[in-house]
């Protein structure tokens, strides 16, 4: 187990210089959200081995130019991640990949919530919440382009609407996802009606 | 990333007003762009033009930090056994794993020396079976159980792990040896490989190691003393 008082941009810092103990600090500490991901996303044990180790193998040869001005270690890492899969999914969508079935969708869909994070107060629960709160037709363009890697062209086929209404959807998803989880952190979950469009 | 608004921009979630034409040009991108989703030359033109206007790099920023939280709401799930030692082994780092697959290593175990042999029982034990019970059809990969053998007489276990990588796991509670040993194994060809040292007490112990080279190829695993005199065999042969 890795030390959690150590900071995750302490621990890159010392993987930027070949520190191996914070490399395997590093490993621990995200394992299991670098798997879920890939795991989530390519719905394939296997694949998400493969892309999982070589998120860390790129975290590890990137760590040097990696710049906390640009965002958290954690969103670098699961980006990196998000990033591998979604060009892995892009090779195998050839073959046959439907999305609907996979965990993702199911974040979206108001009558079955994610079970892990029913009543949850942290981030995850608030985002989830929030997710769930979009109308369906944004959370699903939200989700096919964030997570699956779709363009707005393939949304606006998979969804058989106009181009211009797909990039809407997704614009509009990802802002009314955000503005939902900083009212929700700050206390401010009675606004969210009147914030949201 | 929260961004900081530029001079003049207006407050959260309030509208800018009529956007200038080359605002309005990449606006309805932004989002895609914030994604990852926007390729060729609209992700070029998008880039050029958040160069040098700080109202859209604003927008974009806000974007890009709805798009990471998203990320965030992946599930945890725990890697398949291995996954650990084989990373460590592709970045190069010699420390030996410690972590809860690898809590075997280098024990110094007395009363704990039985505890540890049921809980590797079970853990693997139970694992086989369920394989068995799947009639083989079980992808995991298999493991074998042997007795460890001194003079004739059984002296403990060896589980061999059949994953990437292979696994070891020795547990020894029936001996009276006592201080640091040596383990090593034989391989179908070639010399006997090293994989470390252990300790036992009041002739109890476990102990675990990766070994680099496929289960298929292991044939014995081997105790031996200080002078390096064999103590106890067991034979290995994973199927």
């Amino acid at each position: 187990m890795s030390d959690p008082g150590v900071s995750d941009e302490a621990l890159l810092a010392g993987m930027a210089v070949g520190d191996e103990g914070a490399g395997v600090a590093f490993v621990r500490r995200y394992q299991r959200r670098v798997y879920g991901l890939a795991l989530s996303i390519l719905g394939d044990q296997a694949l998400a081995y493969d892309i999982a180790q070589e998120a860390f193998l790129r975290a590890w040869l990137h760590a040097p130019v990696f710049d906390r001005r640009r965002g958290s270690v954690t969103a670098w890492l699961l980006t990196i991640t998000r990033n591998l899969s979604i060009d892995a999914l892009r090779m195998r969508r050839a073959v046959a990949t439907d999305p609907s079935d996979q965990i993702w969708l199911n974040m979206v869909d108001k009558a079955r919530p994610p079970e892990d994070l029913a009543g949850a107060t942290d981030m995850r629960g608030r985002l989830a919440v929030a997710l769930a709160s979009l109308p369906p037709e944004q959370s699903r363009a939200l989700v096919l382009t964030a997570i699956y890697g779709y363009t707005a062209e393939e949304v606006s086929k998979r969804e058989s609407v106009p181009i211009g209404t797909a990039k809407s959807r997704v614009r509009r998803g990802l802002q009314r996802l955000r503005a939902a989880t900083q009212l929700q952190g700050s206390g401010g979950e009675e606004q969210l009606g009147e914030a949201l469009p | 990333m929260s961004a900081e608004l530029p001079p003049g921009a207006p407050a959260q979630g309030q509208p800018w007003g009529e956007l200038p034409a080359a605002c309005a040009a990449v606006d309805e991108d932004l989002a895609e762009l914030a994604l990852g989703a926007l390729t060729g030359r609209r992700r070029v033109l998008a880039l050029a033009h958040l160069e040098q206007c700080p109202r859209c790099t604003a927008v974009a920023d806000e974007l890009s930090a709805a798009a990471d939280q998203l990320l965030h709401l992946a599930p945890e799930a725990e890697p398949p056994a291995g996954f650990e030692a084989h990373l460590f082994q592709r970045l190069g780092i010699l420390q030996r794993p410690t972590s809860r697959r690898s809590r075997w290593s280098r024990l110094r175990i007395s009363a704990l020396a039985c505890a540890a042999g049921v809980v590797v029982v079970l853990a693997f034990g139970v694992g086989a079976l369920v394989g068995r019970g799947n009639g083989g059809s079980s992808d995991k990969p298999p493991i074998q159980l042997a007795s460890l053998v001194s003079h004739g007489h059984p002296m403990g276990r060896v589980y061999v792990y059949a994953g990437n990588p292979t696994w070891l796991f020795m547990v020894i509670y029936g001996s009276n040896w006592d201080g640091t040993l040596r383990c090593e194994v034989t391989l179908d060809d070639g010399p006997p490989m090293v994989l470390g040292k252990f300790w036992l007490s009041d002739g109890k112990g476990a102990w675990s190691e990766s070994i680099s080279v496929p289960a298929g190829r292991l044939r014995q695993a081997r105790v031996l003393d200080a002078h390096g005199h064999v103590l106890a065999t067991a034979n290995l042969s994973v199927t």
